[in-house]
């Protein structure tokens, strides 16, 4: 992991698919039309222009990085990337969540599994936190801010208030 | 003196209790935010931009804002004590700082560090409070092609002033691309939405802030968790009153470069797209060559911590002068600000003093209040302060990561939005292990449209002729000085080619 994962290749690897996605986007622009029409610059001559220039300093960093000898590895320490893990996916979940379950369950499920997961509090500690942070917010946004939030399909149905 | 008297109506606004609160309720949440790991100010003011509609808008701005100058000062605490900058300009004053610390002299090290805080925050209010109006009358005069050469310096700072022109260029580039997805502002035709109808909406600037600098900092702060022994240094976090009179001498001992300091960041800071992080290592620069002894300066010469820290604490408070006057925010902070004033009903720009003075010109006495605040706060509540830092992680992350996700929702209501909390979020993880700046992209991103719509107005005026940014008289100077500035790495690498140094050319051209 550390000798082959270092800074130098995932700079290589960033920035060609950034210059993948520039290159998509100047097709774009010639599809809009990247020129001048009698009222001015035409739809696509920004986007093209902007991903030139975006081109330009990533082909820049491109020749840098490989000609660059001295690299530090990603992850210095299999910590890193096992905290990173440990912090990353739970909270992709919670987020990936939120559109089917709602913000407060999905919230609740999260805060729980995390404090008793990572944190390593006993199962009530746990169960008071996801009880108590959507609790809270409920409270503080609908009655507090009347702002709407994403509700759960039981919300929809009339069974749940969220 | 027509400033004074203004500035006694606007303080005259801010004496209302309720007002009142809400800056002391941002300084608080400022100080909060500062120091705990994982939120910076950027996030703060972002989560809390959706609340603050249902408030009116001058005790709004000056919450959002109390939040801003309060994690100016907590970051200083999370820097020295455990040497993990929550923000980009806290990073100079650690150079010293954390030597400091390591020799026990921590309290010192942070209470000399909110007292030129306070010092360098008061010039910069004084210099802001004189300035505004002048700046503003000038900016009345602005046409297109006026403002097109500002912000062309904006974007001429990130690549000339940070550091890393290259990597600036890419992330300006892109911020703006970010901009132009949706319908073109001229012609109507829908651009890079590649067929979806979801892109049509285009990419609001809240949700992909919220993600880079909330979500990405939070993956950030996991992978270095590792590094750091919380438990140990919060007991370091004692101020008493022998230290607070020590760093007051050490005050009147470096004042005149506090004085420079504060200058040198409130200039800096004024300068569209500049804000703290250069102004902190320019100063920190600026006082290793004045010193005596130069030699001490990385191993704890409280000079180090001093000058970064005055400089960027004006800096931050010169930032919000161009936003205010011409509607050009110079970091992410700013521009969040800004788009809660378009959120209260307001625009931004020199109209805004004529229109508004009240809610201008209570916000500008908010900055004296504020700085009072933070710094008594700061002098005798940081063991508290640093009390927060016990929270234990596996709490304060959850809740860091559900108010991103409710600060996303909540700016339109979309669910796009909150999925682009997590792509940012990760993009924002890799980015800034890969050092590419951040704060250009918003910003970008932000300025995207009035951008393009002062290029085009301009080449409308002048039948599109470019010709016209040069030949007017104040766009001229203004648009020369931007093109230095975006040429500046170019010519230093020729400099330095031309000199004979190699080394330091192939060195300045991979940044």
């Amino acid at each position: 992991m550390r000798d082959f994962l270092t800074i130098r290749t995932v700079e290589i690897v960033v920035c060609l698919l950034l210059l993948g996605l520039s290159v998509r986007v100047m097709m774009e622009g010639v599809r809009l039309g990247a020129g001048w029409s009698e009222r001015g610059p035409q739809s696509g001559l920004f986007p093209f222009a902007l991903a030139l220039i975006m081109a330009l300093g990533l082909v820049t960093v491109l020749v840098a990085a490989w000609r660059e000898r001295a690299t530090r590895p990603f992850f210095e320490a299999p910590e890193e990337w096992i905290d990173l893990l440990k912090v990353g996916v739970p909270a992709g979940l919670a987020i990936a969540l939120t559109p089917t379950l709602g913000l407060y369950i999905s919230s609740g499920l999260y805060v729980f599994a995390f404090m008793a997961g990572y944190g390593r509090f006993s199962w009530l500690q746990a169960l008071f936190g996801g009880l108590l942070v959507p609790a809270g917010l409920y409270l503080l946004l609908r009655y507090g801010f009347n702002i709407a939030m994403p509700m759960s399909p039981w919300y929809r149905q009339g069974i749940l208030p969220f | 003196m027509e400033a004074l008297d203004l500035l006694l109506i606007g303080f005259a606004q801010i004496a209302d209790p309720s007002r009142m609160g809400f800056v002391l309720l941002g300084v608080v949440l400022g100080l909060l935010v500062g120091v705990i790991p994982g939120v910076g100010g950027t996030t703060g003011v972002a989560i809390l931009l959706p609340v603050t509609v249902y408030l009116e808008p001058l005790s709004a701005i000056v919450m959002l804002a109390g939040i801003y100058w309060g994690a100016m000062y907590g970051g200083l605490i999370t820097s020295i004590l455990f040497a993990v900058p929550g923000n980009p300009w806290s990073v100079a004053v650690m150079f010293d700082g954390r030597p400091l610390a390591m020799q026990g002299k921590a309290a010192l090290a942070m209470s000399a560090g909110f007292v030129v805080s306070f010092v360098g925050a008061l010039i910069a209010a004084i210099l802001f409070t004189f300035f505004a109006l002048p700046f503003a009358e000038l900016a009345l005069s602005f046409g297109p092609p006026e403002m097109f050469a500002v912000l062309l310096i904006a974007f001429g700072t990130f690549i000339g002033l940070g550091g890393a022109p290259a990597k600036a260029a890419i992330m300006i580039a892109a911020g703006f691309l970010l901009s132009t997805v949706g319908f073109d502002v001229v012609t109507g035709q829908p651009r890079l939405t590649f067929g979806t109808i979801t892109l049509m909406q285009g990419f609001h600037f809240v949700p992909i802030t919220i993600g880079l600098f909330g979500l990405g900092e939070v993956l950030y702060n996991a992978s270095e968790r590792y590094k750091v022994q919380i438990e140990e240094m919060t007991r370091a976090a004692k101020l008493g009153f022998q230290d607070v009179l020590e760093s007051v001498k050490a005050l009147f001992r470096h004042f005149w470069l506090v004085v420079f300091s504060s200058l040198l960041g409130f200039f800096t800071g004024v300068l569209p797209g500049a804000g703290a992080t250069p102004a902190s290592f320019m100063s920190y620069g600026v006082a290793q060559k004045l010193s005596k002894h130069p030699e001490q300066f990385g191993k704890g010469a409280i000079e180090g911590v001093m000058a970064p820290e005055a400089a960027n604490n004006a800096a931050g408070t010169g930032s919000i002068l161009p936003m205010l006057v011409l509607g050009i925010p110079g970091s992410p902070t700013a521009a969040i600000l800004m788009a809660g004033i378009f959120m209260w009903g307001f625009v931004p720009g020199p109209r805004l003093f004529v229109e508004q003075p009240e809610f201008v010109w209570g916000f500008i006495a908010s900055l004296y209040v504020a700085n009072v605040a933070a710094v008594v706060i700061c002098l005798t509540a940081t063991p508290l302060l640093a009390l927060m830092l016990r929270t234990p992680y596996a709490i304060l992350t959850p809740i860091i990561v559900v108010l991103c996700i409710v600060g996303a929702f909540a700016i339109q209501n979309s669910m796009l939005d909150v999925w682009l909390v997590l792509i940012f979020g990760v993009l924002g993880f890799v980015l800034r292990k890969l050092a590419f700046p951040l704060a250009p992209l918003v910003v970008a991103l932000v300025l995207g449209a009035p951008t393009e719509q002062a290029l085009r107005q301009s080449l409308i005026m002048s039948d599109g002729s470019m010709l016209i940014f040069f030949e007017r008289a104040i766009s001229g100077p203004l648009t020369v000085a931007a093109l230095l500035l975006l040429f500046l790495p170019l010519l230093q690498l020729l400099w330095r080619r031309y000199r004979g140094k190699p080394d330091a050319a192939a060195a300045a051209s991979s940044g």
